[in-house]
């Protein structure tokens, strides 16, 4: 009973729904026809050659900001870099100033002094606690 | 590979790109035209929004993933450019979206760039009087034949919600017209 109920009796041609939204729109275009709108003349050439100009000014303006980007990254790795450098090495650099000063005192002592010329340049009080003489020998005990 | 991934590919590498995207513009300029201008209907605005929709399709030409194809892609863009257009130039004239559309539907036959007979004009002034997104359903469907598919796939709408969109259109404007006669 409840079956009987639910069923659509009423039918209609096979396909009709296809073929029903095919008909109204040829009834509404036969009617209506076409838009209507229309362009200037030679306007799709014209408009192609503005959207390349357009588009390769942008192509142009990322290239150099790519450049740009990329010089930018390389001065500031190079910056870093060489700060990095100064930062890690004046120690060194003292050290060896250092080294390289009391290397010349010496030398200049040894090749252009005799011992005289040394000893004319020490008070007494130097001389005696510079060359303490120890009559003891080292490993006696 | 597809013919359609090649050409995307082509578009992507910078050495076939300006190539590529020269037969892109070539191929698509004045579908893409037609489309945009039946949503804005000036000459001047679509001249405006389908330039800016080449410049949006090459620079996001890198960001294309070929989920969809490429020219539901390209047609995506110039509908959201042609609907943001509508809405920048309505609110700078203070007008709503709709009531800007209804006035150059009804300045039309002023335009120097329509030529469309009485019938042309009483259409497109029906027509603008739709809901924005039923006006662009009837307009894809109508006027460009594109199929369901097709539409759903560039509108994010389902086929259903479309067919019935489009026949409460044809509807409407049925109607109106009937009454004006």
């Amino acid at each position: 009973m409840m079956k009987t109920k639910k069923r659509n009796p009423f039918k209609v041609p096979k396909g009709y729904f296809n073929s029903l939204e095919k008909s109204l729109l040829k009834k509404t275009q036969v009617e209506f026809n076409a838009s209507g709108y229309k362009t200037p003349n030679n306007y799709f050439n014209e408009l192609e050659k503005e959207i390349f100009k357009k588009t390769l000014k942008i192509s142009k303006l990322n290239n150099s900001k790519i450049f740009k980007r990329a010089l930018l990254t390389f001065s500031g790795i190079a910056a870093s870099t060489i700060i990095f450098y100064i930062i890690t090495t004046p120690k060194s650099y003292a050290i060896q100033d250092k080294e390289v000063f009391e290397d010349f005192i010496e030398t200049y002592y040894l090749e252009d002094f005799e011992s005289y010329e040394i000893f004319s340049m020490l008070d007494e009080n130097e001389i005696q606690t510079t060359f303490v003489y120890n009559s003891k020998p080292l490993n006696e005990d | 590979m597809t013919p359609q991934s090649l050409f995307v590919k082509a578009l992507k590498h910078p050495d076939s790109r300006d190539e590529a995207f020269s037969r892109l513009v070539s191929e698509y300029k004045e579908r893409l035209y037609w489309h945009i201008r039946k949503i804005v209907i000036d000459h001047d605005d679509a001249n405006d929004v389908v330039q800016n929709t080449f410049i949006k399709i090459h620079i996001n030409i890198e960001n294309f993933k070929e989920k969809s194809s490429l020219y539901t892609w390209m047609y995506r863009i110039a509908s959201n450019e042609s609907l943001n257009f509508i809405k920048s130039k309505a609110s700078k004239m203070g007008l709503k979206n709709q009531e800007w559309i209804e006035s150059l539907a009804d300045g039309l036959i002023a335009d120097p760039h329509f030529d469309g007979d009485e019938a042309a004009i009483i259409l497109q002034k029906q027509v603008a009087q739709l809901p924005e997104k039923q006006r662009i359903v009837f307009n894809m469907r109508y006027f460009d034949r594109m199929n369901y598919e097709s539409i759903s796939e560039i509108l994010g709408t389902s086929i259903g919600a479309l067919k019935s969109s489009y026949h409460h259109a044809v509807k409407k404007i049925k109607i109106r017209l009937n009454d004006e006669n």
